[in-house]
């Protein structure tokens, strides 16, 4: 395979550029590694067309897998067009896309158009293609790379498309309506959890044929001190879907919700708000295992929930914020063939939250942040085989009664040091306790009583030693611990991450920014041994390291040159035994990009792109892009 | 829960009581008592180049769109009423800009949700009121450019506004299995509605954001797992990205023993689980707990997950 040292070279281009820059225009491009050439933000009107070549090595299907390009060479382009009429009737029309996926054209567009305060409405269309490597993981050494891993005989594609159309209209002032429909499919093949089923055997895939589709339609109104938002929509969705000829479900899912959001200014100071939504959830269909039919789901989900909330300020500096909901919900499962039930539940789950959140800005360019919310849920279960829940006909049948209590408490302070210095700061303790009873334990491993505690802090300094210079540095930490109260055992969860951007306006003509961060994460289970030999590792220690630097720098009045690295280094190695590997991964990713703005309204592009990736989990690749664009603004 | 109500309700009105009366954002400023609303028609008699400048916005004074309930428009909507500015030559009282400059961001959303209220209605309850996050932040300086920097709905652009400050979840979509939104596929808002939260609406369902577009892990199921409903797809799944498939938290079957480790499991030879003797003599290479718990996100064929 072809490997290449970039990291020397890119660091040796940007210190290059360093001492070019003597202009007085500032760079206009940000830092956006993962933009196309002429992805403008904003609603100038331009236009771009590239014309890109792959150069693929290593395993292709994995890189088309991470970035989706496959084969050889494509066009890609890109539009923008905005418009405003003399009548103030505004278009916009956007669009992004290409062969590069290799199935076709796939890619983004959209029509907007709106006249302000009387409507507004937009229409969008997405195709694209999702592409599987051929190959399972590869973690245990026993199966090294090479041998070639066993492969399915098929590269795995999925296409899915997204059609969506909305529309505002204001009648008055005080009355708006809006409505939408959606549409949207999955078509083909994907790869399935089950590529990790083992290295010597070849990876398991889903066959999708699904579309779902949404309408939706709602009013808004305000008058006087009252506020409202009335909403109704229906989703409807449905399809096959096969897992590797094991288990195929034939779906028909309907659901319907509306909601009613409503507010009411008491005072000046005081704001009642109101929530209520209803829905429900029916799903029908098909199973089949293999090819002989299982039976025929026929169940229900009703939801129903409430919320009531105060909003209230307090002179300048505090505001508050109560606020309690109850919601429901009423599950009745089945599945049936000819001649009778085969397996039911009736599920009934009730949730109690409360909320309390203050806000403060009484000290001097400091803003408090205090909340606690309190969440009950109860859940009455009962379950059988063979008939209805509470026949006595059933083969087997279990009732379950669990409570659960969450209670969380966080503090957040920001505070401006001085003009050039802001430190934010944050701690959040999040605990659940959850009893749990069964009538059995027979059909499968419910968790017992147990009890979760995480803690969450964070702090995150933001300087401007110099106007062109600002650096933001910070620091985020989790700590969790999941005891088992029924089988006196624990798991924890320890997060960490450091993080620093710098962006170094280096003079007019040159723009130096890097992004680094390093993260570490271990899951882990206590007391217990390594994994045997033909099971896969138990605890995680992962650390991540990332790092992107880059530079944008005006050569001369017409020549632009911009270069960035990304570079993310993972490393796995919870379980690392001579059964298990520990999991290694660089990715590497760059692009060097010089644009000669030929014309003041055209310039030419060209565009060098490398995405590495080598990782003993899965088979490694090199995609070398290099692009010609040609870009105009009218 | 009747408690909690009755808890809500007393807090209610003992804070109705203690409040002072004061005119929402303008409550930061001293309003003088002879002000008076005169109408923007006046504005423009001096400040020409901003009537022009509002031309085709929803603030021009041409179009006239009234604060709804009100008969305040365009101008004055923010800067208050203008009759002491007009009747002193530009020298009376005013809100300028740099007046705002020192509203928080609470107030300075409440200059904009005066009109657009449906966004009132849910940004007051969302997880961005009381921070340092208001309309313009993300809108840019939408007001006084009117239609020229108006990011609307767009796919692309419309996500690049949250990552201006949620710069973390960059580097998660950078990661090799993600949710392809730097790519424009799908926008942040896909998922999060970031003009509400979930602390005073749209609570009924944690997993509302990833139901929408996979149907299919919402059953019913006869028999559920815990994450459908009883706890966030969040337990397993990271979102943003992640360097495991399926964006799983890892790559082992620890996803799984974090919750579901037994008592003497892989000790003594003792390999239950749920009372199920998971021995690895029993599995081949590698063996992970969804090699056989496929269906793991509910079934209505196995209370195990299984496919039999």
């Amino acid at each position: 395979m072809k490997n290449i040292n970039l990291t020397t070279p890119l660091i040796l281009a940007l210190l290059a550029m360093s001492f070019l820059a003597t202009a007085s225009e500032l760079p206009s491009q940000s830092q956006r590694i993962w933009a196309p050439t002429g992805d403008q933000i904003g609603l100038t009107n331009h236009a771009t067309l590239t014309l890109l070549i792959n150069d693929p090595h290593g395993s292709r299907d994995k890189g088309a897998e991470d970035w989706q390009i496959y084969g050889k060479t494509f066009g890609y382009g890109i539009l923008n067009y905005h418009n405003v009429a003399e009548s103030s009737h505004q278009v916009t029309v956007r669009g992004a896309g290409g062969n590069v996926e290799g199935k076709g054209f796939t890619g983004d567009f959209g029509v907007w158009s709106g006249s302000p305060g009387k409507y507004k409405a937009g229409l969008t269309y997405s195709r694209h293609a999702t592409y599987y490597d051929i190959t399972s993981e590869l973690r245990n050494p026993t199966f090294p790379y090479p041998p070639e891993p066993p492969s399915i005989g098929y590269d795995p594609r999925m296409t899915w498309s997204r059609g969506k159309f909305d529309l505002s209209y204001r009648l008055s002032s005080a009355f708006a309506l809006d409505g939408g429909v959606i549409d949207m499919r999955r078509d083909g093949t994907k790869g399935s959890l089950l590529r990790g089923a083992g290295g010597d055997l070849p990876p398991q895939t889903v066959l999708n044929e699904t579309s779902l589709y949404e309408i939706w339609v709602g009013g808004v109104m305000a008058a006087g001190n009252f506020r409202g938002d009335l909403r109704f929509a229906f989703r409807g969705s449905d399809g096959t879907r096969t897992y590797t000829d094991v288990h195929t479900y034939e779906d028909d899912r309907q659901d319907w919700r509306a909601s009613l959001d409503a507010s009411y200014d008491l005072t000046t100071n005081h704001r009642l708000m109101l929530y209520g939504a209803t829905g429900a959830l029916k799903s029908k269909g098909n199973e089949a295992l293999g090819t002989v039919e299982y039976g025929s789901p026929d169940s229900e989900n009703k939801s129903t929930a409430g919320r009531l909330a105060l909003l209230s300020r307090f002179g300048k500096f505090t505001n508050l914020r109560l606020a309690g909901g109850v919601a429901k919900q009423d599950i009745d499962a089945k599945i049936a063939d000819a001649d009778g039930i085969l397996n039911a539940a009736d599920r009934q789950r009730d949730r109690v939250d409360f909320l309390a959140a203050l806000d403060n800005t009484s000290l001097r360019n400091t803003r408090f942040h205090l909340h606690y919310k309190y969440q009950q849920t109860e859940l009455e279960e009962q379950t059988s085989n063979g008939a209805a829940v509470g026949s006595a006909d059933a083969d087997a049948a279990r009732s379950l009664d669990q409570k659960k209590k969450r209670q969380e408490i966080a503090l957040r302070i920001r505070s401006r040091l001085s003009k050039t210095v802001k430190l934010k700061l944050g701690v959040r303790s999040d605990t659940r306790n959850v009893d749990h009873t069964a009538s059995s334990t027979d059909w499968y491993g419910a968790m017992g009583d147990h009890e979760r505690n995480r803690l969450g802090w964070e702090a995150v300094l933001q300087t401007r030693p110099s106007r062109n210079l600002p650096i933001d540095l910070g620091y985020r930490g989790v700590d969790q611990s999941l005891d088992r109260l029924d089988q006196k055992t624990e798991t924890t969860w320890k997060a960490n991450r450091l993080f620093l951007n710098v962006n170094w306006i280096a003079s007019p003509r040159l723009s130096i920014y890097t992004m680094g961060s390093y993260g570490t994460e271990k899951y882990e289970l206590t007391d217990s041994d390594e994994p045997a030999p033909g099971l896969n590792s138990y605890n995680y220690d992962g650390t991540t390291t990332r790092i992107t630097p880059g530079a944008t720098l005006q050569v001369t009045r017409t020549i632009w040159m911009e270069a960035m690295y990304e570079g993310i280094f993972f490393e796995n190695k919870g379980d690392e035994s001579e059964f298990l590997n520990p999991v290694k991964a660089d990715h590497d990713r760059a692009m060097v990009r010089a644009r000669w703005q030929a014309h003041p309204k055209a310039a030419v592009t060209f565009t060098y792109r490398r995405n590495e990736f080598d990782e003993n989990r899965w088979d490694d690749y090199i995609q070398d892009l290099y692009a010609f664009s040609v870009s105009g603004v009218f | 829960m009747r408690r909690i109500i009755v808890l809500v309700g007393c807090l209610s009105v003992l804070l109705i009581m203690q409040a002072t009366a004061s005119d929402n954002y303008l409550a930061g400023f001293e309003v003088p008592a002879d002000a008076e609303y005169i109408g923007s028609e006046d504005c423009t008699m001096c400040h020409e180049d901003i009537g022009e400048f509002y031309k085709h916005s929803a603030h021009s004074v041409e179009r006239n769109l009234l604060v709804p309930g009100t008969e305040i428009g365009a101008c004055e909507a923010c800067h208050g009423p203008g009759s002491l500015h007009v009747d002193e030559d530009g020298d009376g009282w005013i809100i300028t800009a740099d007046d705002m400059s020192h509203l928080g961001a609470t107030d300075r959303a409440a200059m904009c949700t005066q009109c657009h209220n449906s966004m009132d209605l849910h940004f007051a309850g969302s997880d961005h009121a009381g921070t340092e996050v208001s309309c313009a932040t993300c809108h840019g300086d939408q007001v006084h450019f009117g239609s020229k920097v108006k990011p609307a709905a767009e796919f692309r652009s419309r996500t690049e506004f949250c990552l201006q400050c949620h710069t973390e979840v960059v580097a998660a979509f950078r990661l090799p299995f993600r949710h392809r939104v730097l790519e424009g596929e799908m926008s942040c808002a896909d998922c999060h509605d970031h003009h509400k939260g979930n602390d005073t609406a749209s609570w009924e369902n944690l997993n509302d954001g990833c139901l929408s577009c996979h149907p299919q892990i919402a059953g019913p199921f006869v028999f559920e797992h815990e994450g459908v409903d009883g706890e966030e797809c969040l337990s397993c799944h990271k979102p943003h990205g992640s360097h495991n498939d399926k964006l799983l938290t890892q790559d082992g079957n620890g996803l799984c023993l974090q919750c579901h480790f037994e008592a003497g499991f892989n000790s003594d030879g003792n390999w239950n689980i749920g009372g199920v003797n998971h021995s690895p003599a029993a599995t081949g290479q590698e063996s992970r707990c969804y090699d056989c718990h496929r269906e793991i996100h509910g079934s209505n064929i196995s209370p195990s997950f299984k496919d039999q």
